[in-house]
């Protein structure tokens, strides 16, 4: 079954193209969510409430644009709330104040790597590094998203990828050590 | 700008099942709530029609026995001795008649009908 009919089946709350969605596109998701909350538990919470609103609010999506992306924003929307109900996401924003120069990280950072450095990260640099590597947000959108100014936001991430780049090389020492 | 995005955006990793049982109560708990909503609407408007039913019977009701035990108004009046002219029955006198009968013993006794002091 392709995509249309399993939307078309999901808009009219059919059971089997529901489980067909879950199981086409959670794990994607899943490593959305993951890259956002540092917890399990909370990415799987934010995977289950998303998926709660793909099938909710689908007949208001209206096959313009791409039907993963909206599923995708549904997700980082969901866990951009959870970051916001735990109220650490706002400190960790405060502690944006020097800009350096634009550091380069390079790109083939292996997943789980990246993972594990991601979680090293205080949250607001893991979200708007997150926001705009990853998910392609531009500056402006992240800063209507999050409730900040389009500079907290550039700085943010000049300081996230900085933070990178620190632990990477801790990594690599760890690793030549060894 | 993104040079993250072609190698980590599709990523995928494994989900763990208890997801997916959470989604399906989840959305099996939703069917049920808008079951009972439905069946609540439809009960509603159900009680409705009854107490609307109740009470327009209730109300033709009481119409009914006020228009056949009182005679209020001139006209109904009127079409009832319409109603007794037209009755030519052995048991009933003709209206008129009764009407001539009257006027004959008023005409011969005055003080018929009145007491005396």
């Amino acid at each position: 079954m392709n995509l249309e009919n399993i939307i078309l089946l999901c808009k009219s709350q059919d059971a089997r193209a529901q489980k067909m969605l879950y199981t086409d596109y959670s794990p994607m998701l899943f490593s959305v969510a993951k890259r956002y909350l540092k917890n399990e538990e909370d990415a799987e919470d934010a995977l289950i409430e998303a998926f709660f609103k793909i099938f909710t609010k689908i007949k208001s999506f209206q096959n313009q644009g791409s039907f993963e992306g909206w599923m995708r924003k549904i997700v980082v929307n969901e866990c951009l709330m959870k970051l916001r109900k735990k109220r650490n996401f706002t400190l960790a924003l405060e502690e944006a104040y020097d800009i350096g120069e634009q550091e380069m990280i390079t790109p083939n950072l292996a997943y789980q790597d990246l993972l594990t450095v991601l979680k090293n990260l205080p949250t607001g640099y893991r979200t708007i590094f997150n926001l705009y590597e990853i998910e392609g947000y531009k500056h402006r959108e992240i800063a209507e998203q999050l409730g900040i100014s389009i500079n907290t936001s550039k700085s943010q991430l000049i300081l996230a990828k900085k933070r990178i780049r620190e632990l990477i090389k801790k990594k690599q020492l760890a690793e030549r050590a060894s | 700008m993104t040079e993250f995005k072609p190698l980590h955006q599709d990523h995928q990793v494994e989900v763990p099942r208890r997801v997916w049982n959470q989604i399906d109560a989840k959305l099996n708990e939703q069917k049920q709530k808008r079951k009972f909503i439905r069946l609540r609407t439809i009960s509603a408007v159900a009680a409705c029609f009854v107490i609307a039913a109740v009470l327009s019977y209730i109300k033709l009701g009481f119409t009914q026995y006020n228009d056949n035990s009182f005679v209020t108004t001139e006209s109904y009046k009127s079409m009832i001795f319409e109603n007794l002219d037209k009755v030519n029955d052995d048991f009933m006198y003709d209206y008129s008649q009764l009407q001539e009968i009257n006027s004959l013993v008023l005409n011969d006794n005055p003080s018929f009908g009145k007491r005396n002091r």
